[in-house]
């Protein structure tokens, strides 16, 4: 059955007039009003606590942003007129932590996002990114190897982590036909307990005195490194 | 707490003070002649909250307050109540002491009047001053503090769920 809606209608005015009607009115003498308590004073604790709450959140999270630098660190070259500077984007990396030149690049550590940037300097732009695992200070580049220093202490870092992977990312990274500062023949290993400084470097380099047991990288450069080199490298790993 | 006897911190956020002696003669014909529709209206407005007097008596007092400077009191006090019942209803949500609408309806004493409760606060409002208090939808915008157009969807969708309940 389909009402109309004038009938509808009716029929809600009705119940609404009988509800409003059901219980008698009493009229209370006007000098007996009450005051109710403000509404504030009414409010349950647990709200004005999860408004605390919320309010020191905001004020940690807004204190962290924008102590942060918002903007792209820019590398800043500076020619040889004092006017001619030129500045180079770096990705997102968000703060320029350490620079280094090889014959060919400038290498660049970032502090936040855990890269290692190689700019070529014929034109000014970033043209390889390397995934560093671990926080970098800051980078050289010595004896044909680019050295790295994490800010953890190496020594509370395993063989089997992000050491070993960072000396394979970077000699697996750099060949020698793009960069020439880094001999191909070189294989990186590490030995944690001997590396008590938060530095890490070149280890099978003749004069290196930092050496490792355990198994080698992966992604060594070439497959050069002759068996009988391992050994003699082994027989010096003295700490 | 009878007025006389209020502190002073209450006496002076609602601005009254003495005793009921000291009302205006129109403020209390006033009282005399809207009192009952008013609690009735209060008791539609919050599907028959025990509060309903309470808010009334406060809407009477802000009146009391206001009196030297409104127009149309008897316009002013239906705001003031519409006012105090949507505040009530919101401290209600938010103490998390209103019951379920499936409570609501179960509670009432018939179907219409179960569905009727059952409304979205804002709806029910609506549909209360529209067709309980005969009110214009232009009036009736003022009060909920929204378009003409918000009045007729408010009306439209209270109106469609009665029906079914209605037609059932």
């Amino acid at each position: 059955m389909t009402m109309s809606e004038s009938e509808v209608v009716d029929r809600i005015r009705a119940a609404l007039s009988d509800w409003a009607a059901e219980e008698p009115v009493s009229q209370p003498q006007i000098d007996t009003f009450s005051v109710r308590q403000p509404a504030g004073a009414r409010r349950p604790t647990v709200v004005w606590l999860v408004g605390a709450i919320a309010a020191v959140t905001i004020a940690i999270v807004a204190a962290v942003v924008l102590n942060r630098p918002s903007e792209p660190a820019n590398l800043v070259r500076i020619g040889p007129a004092p006017t001619t500077t030129t500045e180079i984007p770096i990705g997102h990396a968000l703060g320029v932590r350490g620079l280094a030149v090889t014959a060919d690049a400038v290498w660049i550590t970032s502090q936040f996002d855990e890269e290692l940037y190689r700019v070529d300097p014929s034109t000014n732009r970033v043209v390889d990114t390397f995934a560093i695992p671990d926080h970098v200070e800051g980078v050289v580049a010595a004896g044909g190897w680019l050295w790295l220093s994490p800010l953890s202490p190496v020594g509370s870092v395993s063989t089997a982590n992000p050491i070993r992977r960072l000396a394979a990312i970077v000699s697996g990274s750099l060949p020698s036909a793009r960069a020439p500062a880094v001999r191909s023949r070189s294989t990186l290993r590490v030995r944690p307990s001997c590396a008590r400084s938060s530095s890490i470097g070149p280890l099978d380099s003749p004069h290196s005195t930092v050496t490792t047991s355990g198994s080698p990288v992966s992604a060594r450069p070439t497959s050069s490194v002759s068996t009988s080199q391992r050994e003699r490298s082994r027989r010096r790993s003295t700490c | 707490m009878r007025i006389g006897a209020m502190p002073d911190h209450d006496s002076a956020l609602l601005g009254v003070s003495g005793s009921g002696t000291d009302w205006p003669a129109g403020l209390l014909e006033l009282y005399g002649t809207h009192w009952a529709p008013m609690v009735r209206l209060a008791r539609l407005l919050t599907a028959a909250d025990a509060a309903s007097e309470e808010i009334v008596q406060e809407a009477f007092l802000r009146v009391r307050t206001k009196w030297a400077t409104i127009d149309t009191p008897p316009a002013y006090l239906r705001a003031a109540v519409v006012n105090g019942c949507r505040n009530h209803q919101r401290r209600r949500l938010l103490e998390r002491r209103h019951p379920a609408a499936e409570q609501i309806v179960a509670d009432a004493p018939d179907e219409m009047r179960g569905a009727i409760a059952a409304l979205p606060a804002r709806q029910r409002a609506a549909l209360v001053l529209r067709f309980y208090e005969d009110l214009p939808e232009g009036e009736i915008a003022e009060l909920l503090h929204c378009s003409v157009s918000a009045v007729k969807s408010l009306l439209h969708r209270a109106v469609r769920d009665l029906r079914k309940v209605i037609e059932r």
